[in-house]
């Protein structure tokens, strides 16, 4: 890898331009996805596949530089190294022991796990990532002989498409439509109800995984007329709502209840994206309104098919890009931005919602990639305000509800999984120690 | 299998007590083979916070410690004598012994090579004014601070970073100290005013010149063009600081004269090669760091 005179560099994509700003030892926005295969890794030939890929993947090679009013990527020539993995997942990534990288590649007894700043791309693009890595990890251990189809081949030069800023083109191929709801009702100003709890020490993050049959998960979300992401995220509002009356004796102190669901916007654009593509939609929930699960279940698929609409998903797209299109706040240095999008993230962005819920949906490998590959897993990180996530992947027969959470307490947790028990599912527990 | 009695949940082999309600698994698998968990049980941070913590807290008691000293020697003073004058030589080296124990507790990355440059500035420092203390000039400390200063520019040597040691050979380092050494004896011995005046200012320019030349040409300009235009530049800036330091030396003050004829023909050939060079690259950097 020789250092070329003129690193090519990129813009921050729209979403990304507010994570090094949030970006802390509290609240580091790292997201992990991890793979157990069925041998133990062999960390020499990891670090080979990683070298393989890095050049179909330049956009992520990259260190985060400083600019005047932005900062942005620079192409980062670095050597790159695979690291064990630790106690922790999503701990914060920190550049200069990293080679200036922004992400980390990890390995554990079978896991190969990859763990992303944010500020790079969603879980997404991250799982493309991985799921090449795994390719080629897999390939040149001689497990896989052939190249697979619905991997990224990385004899392949890289998309165009790829590094853009798919929000951006979005924008601008639907300017003419002009069918964007000015009156922003996006976020409403109420503050949602905040898990309370002393934070463990920082960095710490206690991950509970459970695994369910996505059969028996499905057919339950069904006889509820909803998907598994409704499904689960009316549980963990029904959980957090429990937990409300639980902390806060007074009901006339009740808070709403926010859940935080991402979209991925590749669903609705067909941009082959390998950036930030992800918008939120949070379904807010007054607890004095409902009453059961399928009350709660009502209230969000409600919410979901308003909010879910090309109309709507357009304006949520143009607010997206609304700091970085503003003509006054884009002149504005990029330190300044930085401590204000901070202030606002701390006191408004991020009370905005009580918890997370984050759907990868079923992740499906070519036949001759699963039968070594045993689990998918995702992470994301808890913050220092809603101090839970919850994120799901699908693989094979099985669903990955996973935990994680910075407080002591295993509240949420404990209600949704004996709830599904006691819906006679089957739920099998893999943990932190 | 375990389960939680409590949760009805199945838990992993390894799980000794529920996560969710902390019920400890009874009669779990009591057998020796050592079953792998999903996640790994060490903690590999890559900065380890603690441990600075704990050394910051050492760093701080040896901090109160000397400086309780220093205040009981100070009040001593006062309270006997009714002046600080003695106390001054043990608080002076107690504010030494301070650099030299407590003060790397501070540093975030202790190199050796960087506790050795501090010690010598205070060792220096501590020299000068023990010799100002007691006999209100520094004529022997002078000498013993230029010394210890010479020792560390050879350690200094052995201290190249690879990096750098690829762009500045260690014998062109040893060359360039060997001279300031030789500019440095004759001056302890001489202690001439041309050796003050000329030859020194004139010594450290030629170093700075070289090592910042052959720093940009071998990192940043290592064409023709950017050869020429660092050339150009040393030319000027010699000429000009040649002609002031004669200046002075001669007639005592600060006004150039033949060299700025030099800088009028030098500095807009230099202008201009620069910027020819520069063009390509200041547009792309331009573009990177103010792109809004
Ligand atoms: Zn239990």
């Amino acid at each position: 890898m020789h250092k070329t005179k003129h690193p090519k560099w990129y813009q921050l994509d729209t979403s990304a331009k507010i994570y090094p700003a949030m970006e802390s030892i509290r609240n580091p926005a790292v997201f992990r996805l991890s793979m157990r295969l069925d041998k133990k890794i062999d960390p020499v030939i990891l670090n080979t596949a990683l070298e393989d890929i890095r050049d179909r993947f330049p956009y992520y090679n990259v260190s985060l530089k400083k600019g005047l009013f932005w900062n942005y990527l620079q192409q980062n020539t670095n050597p790159l190294h695979v690291w064990t993995d630790s106690r922790y997942p999503c701990e914060r990534i920190y550049r200069d022991s990293n080679n200036d990288y922004l992400y980390k590649v990890k390995y554990y007894e079978n896991n190969i796990a990859t763990e992303f700043f944010h500020v790079l791309t969603d879980g997404f693009g991250g799982m493309e990532h991985l799921k090449c890595l795994v390719q080629r990890y897999l390939f040149l251990t001689g497990d896989v002989k052939e190249k697979l189809d619905d991997i990224i081949d990385i004899d392949e030069a890289p998309d165009i498409q790829e590094q853009e800023d798919a929000f951006l083109k979005v924008l601008e191929s639907e300017k003419d439509t002009a069918d964007i709801d000015k009156k922003r009702s996006l976020f409403s100003n109420n503050r949602t109800y905040q898990i309370k709890g002393r934070l463990l020490p920082m960095g710490e993050l206690k991950v509970v995984t459970g695994i369910v049959s996505s059969e028996e998960l499905k057919k339950l979300s069904r006889e509820h007329d909803a998907t598994i992401t409704q499904f689960l995220a009316a549980l963990y509002v029904e959980a957090l709502i429990l937990y409300q009356s639980h902390q806060i004796k007074d009901k006339g102190n009740h808070r709403n209840v926010g859940i935080q669901i991402p979209v991925n916007m590749r669903k609705y654009y067909p941009y082959r994206c390998m950036r930030n593509f992800s918008l939120f939609v949070t379904p807010i929930i007054d607890p004095r309104e409902v009453h059961s699960l399928d009350d709660i279940i009502a209230k969000i698929k409600e919410f979901m098919k308003e909010h879910l609409t090309l109309k709507h998903l357009l304006t949520m797209v143009d607010d997206n890009c609304s700091l970085a299109k503003h003509t006054i706040l884009k002149h504005v240095p990029v330190d300044i931005k930085n401590f204000a999008i901070k202030y606002i993230d701390k006191t408004k962005g991020s009370t905005q919602f009580s918890g997370t819920i984050s759907n990868m949906g079923m992740i499906k490998l070519p036949d001759s990639m699963s039968a070594h590959v045993e689990n998918v897993l995702v992470q994301i990180g808890a913050k220092p305000q809603s101090k839970l996530s919850c994120s799901l992947s699908g693989y094979k027969d099985k669903i990955y509800i996973s935990f994680g959470r910075n407080v002591k307490s295993a509240f949420i947790e404990k209600h949704m999984f004996t709830s599904l028990v006691k819906m006679s599912i089957k739920v099998k527990l893999m943990s932190t120690s | 299998m375990a389960y939680c009695i409590k949760c009805g949940v199945e838990l992993s082999e390894y799980i000794k007590a529920c996560p969710l309600c902390e019920t400890e698994v009874l009669n779990g698998t009591e057998n020796e083979e050592i079953i792998n968990s999903d996640y790994p049980d060490y903690r590999m941070s890559p900065k380890d916070e603690t441990k600075r913590v704990k050394h910051i807290f050492a760093g701080k008691i040896l901090s109160v410690l000397f400086f309780d000293y220093a205040i009981i020697l100070l009040i001593l003073n006062i309270l006997i004598n009714k002046t600080v004058s003695w106390s001054m030589i043990p608080v002076l080296s107690l504010v030494l012994c301070w650099f030299g124990v407590a003060y790397p507790f501070f540093r975030k990355h202790n190199t050796f090579f960087r506790l050795f440059t501090m010690n010598c500035i205070a060792v220096i420092v501590y020299l000068l004014s023990l010799n100002l203390i007691i006999s209100g000039d520094i004529l022997w400390s002078r000498i013993a601070g230029l010394s210890i200063a010479l020792l560390w520019v050879i350690m200094a040597g052995f201290f190249i970073p690879e990096r750098i040691r690829k762009i500045l050979p260690v014998t062109v380092y040893y060359i360039l100290s060997s001279v300031i050494l030789f500019v440095v004896i004759t001056l302890l011995i001489g202690n001439q005013l041309s050796i003050f005046q000329v030859v020194l200012p004139l010594t450290i320019l030629l170093l700075v010149l070289s090592l910042v030349s052959y720093f940009v040409i071998v990192a940043r300009a290592n064409d023709f063009l950017g050869m020429s235009s660092v050339i150009l530049f040393d030319i000027s800036v010699f000429c000009l600081v040649l002609d002031i330091i004669i200046v002075h030396y001669t007639k005592g003050t600060y006004m150039p004269s033949w060299s700025i004829i030099v800088n009028i023909v030098t500095i807009p050939l230099f202008a201009t090669v620069h910027t020819i060079k520069k063009s390509r690259e200041l547009k792309s950097l331009i573009s990177k760091k103010l792109h809004r």
